[in-house]
């Protein structure tokens, strides 16, 4: 029978801290590393835990072990408070305004930690670090807000979940699929599966002979699969170099198109070493810095990505990679992901991994049902649109005695609801008329509209936003159905104004003025 | 022309591009021409060929992870 235990909260460095009596990995040691980097002080103990992971877990494996685990976890709490004790979270449950605040203003996240003493990291959520960096900003749209209940009051933290493979209920890529499906994206309408559903979920269909339990390792195809049994539809993006490795560019602009719109990336692929395949997921990017395009050449943003963030179950949650280009073992060249703390890491605080390059070679992404075309095709379609669009510019330029330019463009998939109120606020914001001449354009002239919507945003570099073209994400990738185009600038309706109607609202859609 | 601002992101700091092309932007008919050819022309397929590549089954299906 479980007995009754107390909160405990003691210091970071404190014995106490269960941290600190578990066996040494890579996963402490950059957990440990990553909470002194957010200035951890203090740990809240909630020794007994029902964790609704660990509970699926035991149910479908660990509850038929000889070793008599226990169904019950331990979760820790971490805050950067300059003093916490008893008392202090006593005055918080008491809903003690100021101290409440300030429980809340320091929390750090927290881990789950399973009776397993090999895997012991279960769940585990922890804050992002401040973002310093107002030049080239992270961008963690699959990030979510978590609530976790203490003794009647909630403190919340901003991440999205990691936790370490069993290798008895979830491998790697198990733990993968798990993350993904915790985006943001997904809030709406769909229950979050624990990794033994997933697992589950891989077998029902795409089996073929292979026990479920102990799970050491899924096929691309069985992630698939899971991904469909949980109601959604799975993207592939093979490589494009050989040894089905990436070129910089597709990995960067695949990546970072799925990342925006709040879809975590699955990241199948080799360690530079001999041995099976590894899986990990992206959870983020720091926006690159435009690239240089020259005049009359058109440049795809995020082609130029050099910085992921991905929870890898080897090694963390928030894990920071470099994207390069590197030769692998047998001197074959593609790109791989380098672990690369970032520089603000204190030096003796960094984690100290032996871990050899990454070689992505296959992503897998969940994304809505009704989500149909791809985004190599967005690209595509893009790049496409947008050489046209600047010839066409530059047409005009050149007759006006003017130098050509180039263009850059950047495609994302988003809903409808979201364009129409975060991304015509971001750009339109300080223009309220506009605005509202905008949204209502896009309301009451274009023909109704698919609930996602593929984005084409056309800009000059340096410069500002002169476009964006609206595909339909409900048709084919061949039949490439427009709903409309918004039109940013004046000077641009006078080039757009010389195509023919039919063409152009066959090629972008329903023209919509936005200046 | 507006090149005050640099524009890093395109996205969450995007700024809408009023005043982006120079207003004296001439479009004679000569120009509209040219233009209605602007979209009749393609672009290097090799600045883009990297994402037309397809799904590659098999070694999908060989590999565990």
């Amino acid at each position: 029978m479980h007995i009754a235990k107390p909160l405990e909260v003691v210091g970071f460095d404190d014995p106490a801290n269960p941290l600190n009596s578990l066996e040494t990995t890579n996963q402490l040691a950059y957990i440990s590393a990553y909470l002194r980097n957010l200035g951890v002080t203090f740990v809240l103990v909630e020794q007994n835990y029902f964790d609704r992971d660990f509970l699926s877990e035991f149910s479908s494996f660990y509850s038929l072990s000889a070793q008599g685990y226990p169904n019950i976890c331990k979760r820790i709490h971490f805050f950067s408070s300059a003093h916490l004790d008893r008392d202090v979270v006593a005055r918080a449950i008491s809903e003690e305004e100021d101290v409440l605040d300030n429980l809340q203003d320091t929390y750090l996240g927290f881990v789950v930690i399973r009776p397993l003493a090999s895997s012991p990291f279960g769940r585990t959520v922890l804050r992002w670090f401040d973002d310093t960096n107002k030049e080239n900003p992270r961008i963690i749209e699959p990030s979510r807000t978590y609530e976790c209940h203490i003794g009647g009051i909630t403190l919340r933290v901003n991440g999205i979940a990691w936790q370490q493979q069993d290798s008895g209920v979830a491998a790697c890529a198990t733990v993968g699929i798990w993350t993904m499906l915790h985006s943001s994206a997904f809030d709406a309408a769909h229950a979050i599966p624990t990794t033994a559903d997933i697992t589950k979920a891989a077998h029902k269909s795409a089996s073929l002979g292979s026990r479920m339990f102990p799970s050491n390792s899924l096929t691309a195809e069985q992630l698939m699969e899971a991904v469909k049994e949980h109601g959604f539809a799975p993207v592939a993006c093979s490589g494009d170099l050989p040894e089905g490795y990436f070129s910089l560019e597709r990995l960067g602009a695949t990546c970072a198109a799925f990342l925006r719109s709040g879809y975590p990336v699955l990241i199948l692929g080799k360690h530079n070493r001999p041995g099976i395949g590894h899986a990990l997921c992206a959870v983020g990017f720091r926006e690159p810095s435009q690239p240089n395009v020259k005049p009359r050449e058109c440049g795809l943003f995020d082609g130029a990505l050099e910085i992921l963030y991905t929870h890898d179950d080897n090694i963390g949650p928030n894990v920071r990679f470099r994207i390069v280009s590197h030769a692998d073992y047998n001197g074959v060249t593609g790109a791989a992901l380098v672990h690369e703390p970032p520089e603000y890491v204190d030096e003796k605080n960094a984690p100290n991994l032996d871990y050899p390059e990454f070689f992505p070679t296959t992503l897998i992404v969940a994304v809505h049902e009704e989500l149909r075309i791809s985004p190599d095709n967005l690209h595509v379609d893009g790049h496409s649109l947008t050489f046209q669009i600047g010839h066409a510019i530059n047409q005009a330029y050149v007759d006006s005695k003017l130098e050509p330019v180039g263009f850059l463009f950047s495609t994302r998939f988003i809903r409808l609801p979201d364009y129409f109120s975060e991304e015509l606020r971001t750009i339109l914001g300080d223009k309220p008329a506009i605005l509202a001449q905008t949204r209502l354009a896009l309301l009451e002239k274009v023909p109704p509209m698919s609930l996602h919507v593929g984005v084409v945003r056309i800009a000059i570099p340096n410069s500002s936003v002169l476009l964006d073209i609206l595909f339909d994400t409900t048709d084919t990738d061949r039949n490439r159905s427009v709903f409309a185009h918004i039109v940013y600038d004046n000077s641009i309706e006078t080039v757009l104004s010389a195509i023919d109607e039919p063409i152009r609202l066959k090629v972008l859609g329903v023209p919509v003025k936005a200046y | 022309m507006k090149n005050e601002t640099t524009v890093n992101s395109m996205w969450n700091r995007a700024q809408a591009g009023e005043g982006a092309i120079p207003q004296e932007l001439q479009v004679s008919p000569e120009t509209k021409q040219k233009i209605q050819e602007a979209f009749c022309t393609q672009p290097n397929e090799d600045s883009i060929k990297a994402f037309r590549t397809p799904v590659d089954i098999e070694s999908m299906a060989k590999a565990v992870y």
